[in-house]
């Protein structure tokens, strides 16, 4: 009988749980968002969310048949609301499908948003907070609306989110844009009190296009940055792991241009106080090849390397320099880690300024050596 | 029913010393530490698991005083007998509350990265339920479940992070030491929660047939716990630094949202984190309910421990689920660790062997230096 | 053991009384006794002999037809009786008063005979296909052993077939298969206990050891539960087989059936038990591990890399056949999140307009897989093949192109039904089959908690699970790395000195240290050749 009871309870607790199922939801009914933009309303009291997600059913189409057709290969939809993710349940009124943000793959958020701290600062806390965005997401700022580039079909890759992140996963081409992902924007975010990098994307006709970036003080844009300073930034930071920096040099008729592909830069650092000056070196040895010269002339010969090394490394110093200028006396913010650094390597230093740090960064000399190594010319001479 | 003769090797002691404690804990670890000592959480680790390890010692050392009985009965003889019955009873007590809060914490994490929308309740009952399904069996095949799933529970994961070692910067562990005494001892103290779970070594003693090799058995135990959180919180504050990673709740679970596998097709390594941590709290969950019960046999006298495993269910699952949200439910956590496991790891051990010497109590002298 | 007394206990008062009848002095009776329990029997023959110089000397003989070798009773019993007796009759005297004793002796030239006063174990022996020999005068019986009804001849085994090994298979008779035993096993301790099991079958069954190896513990564990057996018929060894476990219920199988005596061999001499039944070619071997359940006798007579992977494999296809479908329930209805994106995108792309949630459609083929599975066994030989890949690929393709399942889930389907198929023991093959239902029903109500709920589940029933005394995850569990050397992958030969740890064996080395011999023996070529040379 105790036996008996024993199964009986078992099978009712069975068929209680079995009426759950509490999560499922068909993978077919669901819609895979890949980008999200984010703007503020025309008041600027709400966000207007858009969600950019494919059309599944026509992605086999696509593959077996021919180009698609008539189809619309992905949808973006837009919603007006008073947070994000109110935004997400608003739209539910509006899709047949249940949002999903687990592969998200891009965040964009709107020149307007980043300009109220306030906004921004929401935002970016329901991102953090979120347990369906992923950590992967790269999180992007364009000086126009994102809903704009959200709501454009692009032919080269019709799913925007998956564009934007495949443009990432080549970033060692170029160094045009900081290649920063979500946890090293929030974690400086975190760190500096509000102060970040976001890489920069804008929509042109047909295609985007990431280069430059947008700077973050006090979790307000405060400027953006472009390619020079761009590449310098990300040589003083150490993130650069590919670019191109030309070289001008005399050539028959006019100065020829030579590319020097930077293919590894190793960078070391020192800090030195001197006469209550705090001095600041960043030693930057860069190596490269070189992939384009004149027809004619042959580059083993003479002097010209040694030329076209210092050549670059004057360019360099210059990119550094210019992203230096923005930084210290424009902005005056420390975007370059040079507190971090303190921080990390000369403790005692930094109890005495860390406290000032706003005040004293200003004043840091920056001094930049840097050496270039020509490693390859390539096949011919 | 297959009656099991309750005899388990000093091998699977090591094992389960190491299923038991780590559990929940690896998730907050690194927030914890970071919280008191910045950049030196590994420190901190290190020195939390040195501490773990002489009081481990010093309650075997204890129980080998008494080789055929359990706390329960042995504590009668040092401290006076109703006292014992009491601090019995705290220590059923203690366990319970462990089961319940690593039941729930287990039950927040799955509902917020596995099943939003499941009831919460269901969760933590399928969980009870499948640990009083193998804790009605007895000691030994709980030491072999946990030899079972203790290469499934590290391996895994120690592999999982290798992909990750090249995004490490070093230098978020300086500066280095530039921290307080006191802070370093109250970093220290957030360790606990990790390391609870030796207290079973009260229990332990008569079950084990090689008792020589059981010194051995807990120093490799502590020894490893330490390590594989020592290289947890190793890739957690290489990656994220020590501001980031105390603020978030579960930096473990950040950091793997985080890691990029691109070897194989397998971009997230979410998923099999998620289910290999199923096995790492139901292996600390079984622990203690089973030791909950032994204790609770021994204190009423009677036959068979498993009479109380199921009634132990429903209370477990209501303790679990009093704490409203989160938050409290770490506040008790904190209670629970600082103040009860701080009493049970530390000051009762140390009292009970003044006592002893006092006394000059105890068996045959079982240890061989 | 108290629990199969109650299960048997109802039936041990019937036959439990029968002592058996004594045959008395006079032919006629005993014969009436024999025709009377026999009656309706019409293939036992019956036959009256008169001996003797002149023929005084009345005896009969009783055999079944067909059970028995003719040639042998013409030969040896007839011929003997009735023919040389004549010519080399002995004196009279001798014979007066004793001719039983002097027919047993002297005149039968049958290799095998007994004596017995009991009329019923006589019955006994004549349908075992044994001839009776009856004497007029004297209560004594001669049985001779002349047993030789049509059997299959020694053929490979169709459920085990090995690449490389010996394709010697048991038949159902079982004195050929204790020969085939035998004849790899040439030590004088290899035992072979034979008893008789079912009330009204009378199932011969043997139980073979090597004495000084074998552990004790489990052998005197089936001994035991052996003799408690009482039930009507016995008619395969599935019947022991289920009559000894400890845990019927458990999906697992704790004993192991074969059909190989070269696997069987190699059992003995790890110091278990193997029993022969009647009827059957399958052996038992007691007692088994999980481990067990995934080796194959080749893997032993191949190197031992290849053999290694091959053992890796099994194991996961072992997973793969339990958790495949539950594992695609799980990902595409709850997690998306944790499969990649392109995949995650495909299988949606995939399931448009499918009718049914993947859980039902999981269900459906797999239904349907065990359903054709089921029916090839019965189908006739000639279409047995088309079945098979018609069942398999036609109807998964028709299936998808009328847009009831997704392409996605006849993979799965199949790489699991393909998968089921590597696990070398049958037994444990249709476990896992059956257990992946659960697993799926699980997964489509928890997800991946589901999955792990399931495992969980069933290690505790496996870590929990002893089969006659061993634990059934040895050696996962009570490590001991001697013995995993021949589990997750096979060890080259020269490491396996010692017998498996699990079984509590007397004679721990079988085997010397052949890598130091081997060792020696180059050096030794070396040092030869070195003299040669010189």
């Amino acid at each position: 009988m105790k036996r008996k009871l024993k199964i009986v309870i078992l099978w009712v607790l069975i068929l209680l749980m079995l009426t759950g199922c509490w999560d499922k939801i068909e993978i077919e009914d669901r819609a895979f968002v890949m980008a999200i933009g984010i703007d503020l309303s025309s008041s600027n009291k709400r966000y207007v969310v858009t969600f950019q997600f494919p059309n599944a059913a026509q992605i086999t189409k696509g593959t077996s048949g021919g180009g698609g057709g008539s189809e619309k290969p992905s949808f973006a939809v837009s919603e007006v609301a008073d947070t994000i993710f109110s935004a997400s349940r608003h739209i539910s009124t509006r899709i047949d499908k249940a949002l999903y943000l687990g592969h998200t793959q891009a965040i964009i958020f709107g020149k307007d948003v980043v300009e109220n701290k306030d906004k921004f600062q929401q935002v970016l806390d329901s991102l953090d907070r979120s347990y369906e965005l992923s950590r992967k997401v790269y999180l992007l700022v364009t000086p126009q609306k994102a809903q704009d580039i959200l709501l454009k079909k692009y032919e080269m890759e019709p799913n925007t989110g998956a564009y934007i992140r495949d443009i990432f996963k080549h970033y060692n081409r170029t160094s045009r844009f900081p290649t920063i992902d979500y946890n090293k924007i929030t974690k400086s975010l975190h760190e500096t009190n509000g102060n970040a990098i976001i890489p920069k994307i804008i929509a042109g006709k047909d295609e985007i296009k990431i280069a430059g970036s947008a700077i973050i003080k006090n979790y307000k844009l405060a400027g953006w940055m472009e390619d020079d300073e761009n590449m310098g930034y990300m040589l003083l930071t150490g993130l650069v792991k590919g670019g191109d920096v030309a070289v001008s040099t005399p050539g028959d008729e006019e100065r020829i241009e030579i590319p020097f592909n930077i293919s590894n830069v190793i960078r070391r650092r020192a800090v030195k106080e001197e006469n209550g000056k705090i001095i600041y070196r960043v030693i930057l040895e860069v190596e490269g090849d070189i992939t384009e010269y004149t027809f004619e002339k042959q580059m083993m010969k003479g002097d010209l390397l040694n030329v076209i090394e210092r050549k670059t490394s004057d360019e360099i110093k210059k990119m550094t320099q210019k992203a230096i200028n923005r930084f210290q006396k424009e902005l005056k913010v420390d975007m370059l880690g040079i507190g971090d650094y303190i921080e990390k390597y000369h403790p005692s230093l930094w109890e005495k300024v860390g406290k000032d740090w706003d005040k004293i960064f200003p004043e840091v000399e920056i001094k930049v050596d840097v050496t270039s190594h020509v490693r390859r010319i390539g096949l011919f001479r | 029913m297959i009656k099991n003769n309750d005899k388990i090797s000093a091998n699977q002691v090591a094992i389960i010393l190491f299923t038991t404690m780590v559990g929940a804990g690896i998730l907050s670890l690194p927030a914890d530490v970071s919280k008191e000592v910045g950049p030196n959480g590994l420190i901190a680790i290190l020195g939390g698991g040195i501490a773990s390890l002489f009081f481990a010692r010093l309650i075997l050392y204890l129980s080998s005083k008494f080789p055929t009985e359990t706390f329960v009965e042995y504590a009668g003889k040092l401290i006076t007998r109703p006292i014992s019955i009491v601090i019995s009873a705290v220590l059923v007590f203690y366990f319970v509350m462990f089961v319940s809060l690593d039941a729930r914490i287990f039950g927040e994490v799955l509902k917020i990265y596995l099943l939003p929308s499941t009831p919460i309740e269901i969760i933590i009952l399928t969980m009870l339920f499948s640990s009083a399904y193998l804790v009605r069996y007895g000691l030994e095949p709980i030491a072999r479940m946990s030899e079972i799933l203790f290469p499934i529970m590290v391996i895994p994961l120690v592999l999982l992070f290798l992909p990750v070692l090249t995004d490490v910067d070093l230098s978020n562990f300086l500066p280095f030491m530039r921290v307080s005494l006191i802070k370093f001892f109250k970093g220290m103290l957030m360790t606990t929660y990790s390391f609870v779970g030796f207290e079973i070594l009260y229990l332990l003693f008569p079950y084990v047939i090689d008792r020589d090799k059981l010194k051995r058995s807990v120093n490799s135990a502590m020894f490893s716990t330490m390590l594989f959180y020592m290289y947890i919180t190793f890739f957690v504050i290489g990656i994220f630094g020590y501001k980031e990673t105390r603020e978030q709740l579960w930096p473990f679970l950040t950091l793997i949202k985080s890691i990029n596998f691109p070897v194989f097709f397998i971009e997230n390594v979410e998923g099999i984190i998620m289910g290999i941590w199923t096995f790492t709290i139901f292996t600390t969950i079984y622990s203690f309910h089973y030791f909950a019960t032994l204790i609770l046999s021994k204190l009423l006298k009677a036959r068979e421990h498993s009479y109380f495993v199921l009634p132990a269910v429903p209370i477990i699952y209501l303790i679990s689920l009093i704490p409203d949200s989160i938050v409290t439910v770490y506040k008790y956590a904190g209670y629970v660790s600082q103040y009860m496991s701080v009493f049970f790891i530390a000051i009762l051990p140390i009292l009970l062997y003044i006592i002893l010497k006092v006394k000059r109590l105890g068996g045959k002298d079982e240890e061989k230096t | 053991m108290r629990f199969f007394d109650k299960i048997f206990g109802k039936k041990n008062d019937k036959k439990e009384a029968k002592n058996g009848t004594l045959a008395s002095n006079s032919l006629k009776v005993n014969l009436d006794y024999i025709k009377n329990k026999l009656k309706d029997c019409d293939d036992v023959i019956y036959r009256d002999i008169w001996v003797g110089e002149n023929q005084q000397y009345n005896l009969a003989i009783v055999f079944i037809d067909g059970l028995v070798d003719k040639d042998l009773i013409n030969d040896h019993v007839l011929h003997s009786l009735l023919l040389d007796s004549r010519q080399a009759a002995p004196s009279i005297e001798k014979i007066k008063g004793n001719l039983y004793e002097v027919i047993k002796k002297g005149t039968i030239t049958g290799g095998d005979i007994k004596q017995i006063t009991d009329l019923d174990k006589c019955i006994l022996s004549i349908l075992s296909g044994d001839t009776a020999l009856l004497f007029e005068g004297s209560p004594e019986i001669v049985i001779i052993s002349s047993k030789g009804w049509q059997m299959r001849s020694i053929s490979s085994p169709e459920a085990e077939t090995a690449i490389r090994g010996p394709r010697e298979g048991f038949t159902e008779t079982i004195r050929v298969n204790t020969a085939l035993v035998r004849r790899r096993i040439r030590d004088p301790n290899l035992k072979i206990k034979q008893i008789q099991i079912g009330e009204r079958t009378h199932t011969d069954v043997a139980v073979l050891y090597i004495e000084d190896i074998v552990d004790r513990n489990v052998l005197d564990k089936v001994m035991e539960r052996l003799k408690n057996i009482k039930i009507d018929g016995v008619f395969e060894s599935g019947y022991i087989e289920q009559l000894i476990e400890e845990d019927w219920h458990s999906p697992f199988p704790q004993v192991l059936s074969t059909e190989r005596p070269d696997k069987v061999a190699a059992s003995l001499l790890e110091g278990r038990v193997a029993i022969l039944t009647d009827n059957t070619p399958f052996a038992l071997i007691i007692p088994t591990t999980l481990a067990t359940l995934f080796q194959s006798p080749e893997d032993y007579y191949e190197r031992w890399m290849i053999s290694s992977l091959l053992r890796i494999l099994r194991f996961l296809a072992a997973i793969v056949a339990l958790v495949s479908p539950a594992v695609y329930i799980a990902f595409t209805a709850y997690h998306p999140g944790l499969i990649p994106t392109k995949l995650t995108l495909y299988v949606a792309a995939t399931r448009q307009g499918i009718p049914f949630p993947a859980f039902f459609e999981a269900l459906i083929m797999e239904a349907t897989f065990e359903l054709l599975r089921e029916a090839g066994v019965r189908i006739p030989v000639p279409i047995r093949q088309t079945i098979g890949i018609v069942g398999g690929l036609i109807i998964g393709q028709a299936a998808v192109e009328a847009g009831i399942v997704s392409p996605l889930m006849v993979i799965v389907v199949a790489v699991t039904a393909v998968a089921s198929f590597a696990i070398p023991s049958y037994s444990a093959a249709i476990a896992f089959r059956m257990l992946r239902f659960i697993f799926m029903l699980l997964a489509a109500v928890f997800g991946l908690y589901g999955i792990m709920l399931g495992f969980m589940v069933v290690l505790t029933h496996l870590v929990v699970l002893k089969s006659f005394g061993v634990p059934y995850l040895s050696p996962f569990v009570e490590i001991d790395i001697s013995d995993l050397a021949d589990t997750l992958i096979k060890a080259p030969l020269m490491y396996f000195k010692n017998r498996p740890e699990i079984l509590d064996t007397p004679d721990r080395k079988k085997m010397k240290d052949l890598r130091e011999e081997k060792i020696e023996s180059i050096e030794d070529d070396r040092r030869d050749n070195n003299d040669k040379k010189q």
